[in-house]
């Protein structure tokens, strides 16, 4: 029987790490998911992950290993229900209970083959952004999404590889080069007005698939975006939010960071809905669409604290002249 | 009550002289009651920026409203 650290055998841990898991996880889903559960004082529902560390005293590692509940923040014991509270100990192993905050899944982040509407993918010289939907002129299909996505900001060529996921989530290329940059439509830096922030890529049948992965099939007419339209978007970091078009002629200076800023006429802004932001960075290259239908009505790129930027999505076809995949 | 062309010719006779404003990130339309509103998307907590618009402009009503900057999003 092997022993780790402090004189626990692997087999010892084990066995507390389950016994532990079942008391404060595996059995207790049900009360966890309670509505009234954490209503008086915290209990199960606080409890988010049950695993084996190396325990922490104030800010030291101690060399011992724990069995370690995490949870979404401490409590002191009085304020934890009394079956909620974690023991000193179990099966003779110490525990440990670490404030890890809630464990959020990213599945938008991933490879995927075909690949949908609404996940992580970039050119390979840049972090990720959301491929936007698919686009089609004449036989060839493409994917759509931003320049700044797809072309780097004007900087990227003809044939660049395209990868899904983007580089920041795992993409790598050649291995997961999902298309190539064919046309950009260039951002004007400094003064000179810009219509959209757009670009698109050419893929195969086999590669991709038309459904958007949280909208679902896409209406087959794009909308003009107005004013109190109800919207939402699905896209590599936010996923799926909902939001409210607030303006549809907003005339907006846009920071690229070193490459600069650039002005764009007759956007249209979206703010969240329910204090929640619409978008966030990775979210770059989502369509965003009418809520009644799924008709498109703008090209996601940017934003700020309070709205979300989107270019009309009738300027980014007529732009690159290709019609939407449905 | 205005039309929404003539709002839109009246925003585009002034923002880019709101634009060249410190502070000042957009301007946009909207409306209230019928009338025409620009909105000027702005810094938040800067006064000397709101002071250096104006109320009304022809027959439209100037409001800022404290946006921020915008950026275009890096994953």
């Amino acid at each position: 029987m092997s022993s780790v650290g402090g004189g626990a055998s692997e087999e010892d841990l084990l066995a507390a790490q389950r016994e532990l898991e079942a008391a404060l996880l595996l059995d207790v889903a049900d009360r966890a998911g309670a509505p009234e559960s954490g209503t008086e004082k915290h209990g199960f529902e606080n409890v988010v992950g049950v695993g084996i560390a190396e325990k922490v005293a104030g800010d030291h590692l101690t060399g011992r290993p724990a069995v370690t509940v995490y949870v979404v923040s401490k409590a002191r014991a009085g304020d934890v229900d009394a079956e909620a509270l974690v023991p000193g100990e179990v099966r003779g192993v110490p525990t440990d209970v670490v404030a890890s905050g809630e464990f959020v899944a990213r599945p938008y982040r991933g490879r995927y083959r075909p690949a949908p509407g609404g996940v992580s993918l970039g050119h390979h010289r840049i972090t990720a952004g959301t491929l936007g939907c698919l686009v089609r002129r004449d036989s060839t299909l493409y994917v759509l999404s931003n320049n700044h996505v797809l072309a780097n900001s004007n900087a990227g060529a003809t044939g660049d590889a395209v990868l899904q996921p983007g580089a920041a989530d795992g993409g790598r290329n050649p291995e997961d080069v999902i298309a190539h940059l064919s046309e950009f439509v260039p951002i004007e830096f400094g003064g000179a007005l810009n219509a959209v922030d757009a670009a698109i890529a050419e893929t195969s049948q086999d590669l991709v698939t038309a459904t958007n992965t949280c909208l679902g099939d896409l209406g087959a007419e794009p909308v003009a975006p107005t004013r109190g339209m109800v919207v939402r978007k699905c896209g590599r970091t936010t996923q799926l939010t909902r939001g409210i078009v607030t303006d549809v002629n907003a005339t907006v200076r846009v920071s690229y960071g070193e490459s600069g800023t650039a002005t764009f006429r007759d956007q249209t802004l979206v703010e969240g809905i329910g204090g929640r932001s619409f978008s966030e960075g990775g979210d770059s290259g989502s369509l965003i669409v009418e809520e009644s239908g799924n008709r498109p009505a703008a090209l996601l790129f940017g934003g700020g604290p309070a709205y979300t930027i989107g270019s009309p999505i009738s300027a980014v076809l007529g732009a690159l002249g290709v019609s939407i995949v449905t | 009550m205005i039309s929404e062309a003539d709002a839109l010719a009246i925003k585009r006779r002034h923002e880019t002289e709101w634009l060249s404003i410190d502070g000042v990130h957009g301007v946009g339309l909207g409306e209230a009651g019928g009338e025409c509103v620009i909105t000027v998307y702005v810094d938040p907590g800067r006064p000397d920026v709101r002071a250096q618009l104006p109320e009304r402009v022809e027959s439209c009503a100037v409001v800022p409203v404290e946006s921020g900057g915008f950026e275009a999003y890096r994953g």
